[in-house]
């Protein structure tokens, strides 16, 4: 259980470690891109409370979100249509359903409510 | 699941991932912010800069506008000299010492051909038929006047010594040629108009018994003053404040 947490801290310490810089032109990809990342795991945590997680899923969900997300920036500036909006738009609206659910589920867990309650 | 085991790695390998990309995308963010707050910073020094780029430019433009007056004052002193050079031309031209051109008349007084009458004067032309003759010229707005190519200055002398004329100790000989530069209508008409006191000069010169032609023309060109025209035995005091 730990050991998501441990990764996430090397993950930054890597970061901070490297002097390495996104020039500012990529930097909007990389965002999409970690947009794209959190929402997938949001969405693993969220699959993994509802016991439905995996990690087929997740692994290919992760990789292929985030590639995607990349690319539709980089189309979008060659199209010259802000398509990296749509990323965001749709990955945003995805982060906080997923962050809603888990809400929800978490509250209940909390609570020992086990019962459905409908999305508020 | 199979792979169970593995899953934690992965999730793992996935969340390192993540947690670079954040570091990362957040460090890009962060420098931009840093760059930000140094502009705050910097914007002081940079005004401090600017001032002084500042500073330096308008001490360049009082430079070089000081160099340009400079300049001008230089060109206004070389405008001095040229005036001057003009001035000097002027008089060279007005006091005989360039040549000049112009309209004017010929004036040629020469020995008549055709047999001299019995009752008619065989005397020569003396200094003072020419000097009347230039006179009158002068005095009917001749401008130059050269006789057999002498041109005459302020201070030129026609006389007659021994047999001959001299023109500025220049000896001169039949035709004598007068060229005049002036209007031609008005010193042809002061030729041939008789004055107050006298009769005109044609018919003085015929009355000498000379052939006296007047000839009109648009260009004539009277050689400048050949002889030493400069201040021979004046000198300039060096001293000052020897009056």
């Amino acid at each position: 259980m730990w050991l998501p947490v441990i990764g996430l801290i090397i993950g930054v310490v890597l970061g901070l470690s490297f002097e390495f810089r996104v020039p500012e032109e990529y930097s909007s990809y990389l965002s999409i891109a970690v947009l794209a990342a959190l929402d997938t795991i949001f969405g693993g945590l969220r699959a993994h409370l509802d016991n439905y997680f995996d990690i087929k899923v997740f692994m290919s969900g992760f990789f292929f979100n985030t590639l995607l997300a990349a690319g539709l920036a980089f189309l979008g500036v060659y199209m010259g249509v802000d398509l990296y909006l749509a990323a965001i738009f749709a990955f945003g609206v995805r982060l906080f359903n997923n962050i809603a659910v888990i809400r929800r589920i978490l509250i209940g867990r909390w609570f020992g409510d086990k019962e459905e309650k409908p999305l508020s | 699941m199979k792979n169970n085991r593995q899953v934690p790695f992965i999730i793992t390998t996935i969340s390192i991932i993540i947690g670079f990309m954040l570091t990362l995308q957040f460090r890009s963010n962060q420098s931009t912010f840093a760059t930000e707050r140094q502009d705050t910073f910097q914007l002081r020094q940079n005004v401090q800069k600017e001032m002084e780029h500042h500073q330096k430019l308008l001490n360049d433009i009082s430079k070089y506008e000081k160099l340009l007056s400079e300049y001008e004052t230089s060109i206004n002193e070389g405008s001095g000299p040229s005036v001057m050079q003009d001035e000097l031309i002027r008089l060279e031209k007005e006091h005989g010492f360039a040549d000049i051109a112009g309209s004017g008349i010929i004036v040629t007084i020469e020995d008549e051909p055709s047999a001299p009458g019995a009752d008619r004067l065989q005397s020569p032309v003396i200094d003072q038929d020419l000097t009347d003759l230039t006179s009158l010229l002068f005095a009917n707005g001749a401008k130059a006047i050269a006789v057999n190519g002498n041109r005459l200055i302020v201070n030129s002398s026609i006389r007659s010594v021994g047999e001959g004329i001299q023109v500025d100790t220049k000896p001169i000989d039949m035709p004598y040629i007068v060229k005049a530069i002036g209007d031609p209508q008005s010193l042809e008409a002061a030729l041939r108009l008789p004055g107050s006191d006298r009769e005109s000069m044609e018919d003085w010169f015929h009355f000498l018994n000379k052939k006296f032609t007047i000839q009109k023309s648009e260009s004539i060109t009277v050689p400048a003053h050949k002889g030493a025209g400069g201040v021979k035995y004046m000198k300039p005091l060096e001293q000052k404040g020897a009056s």
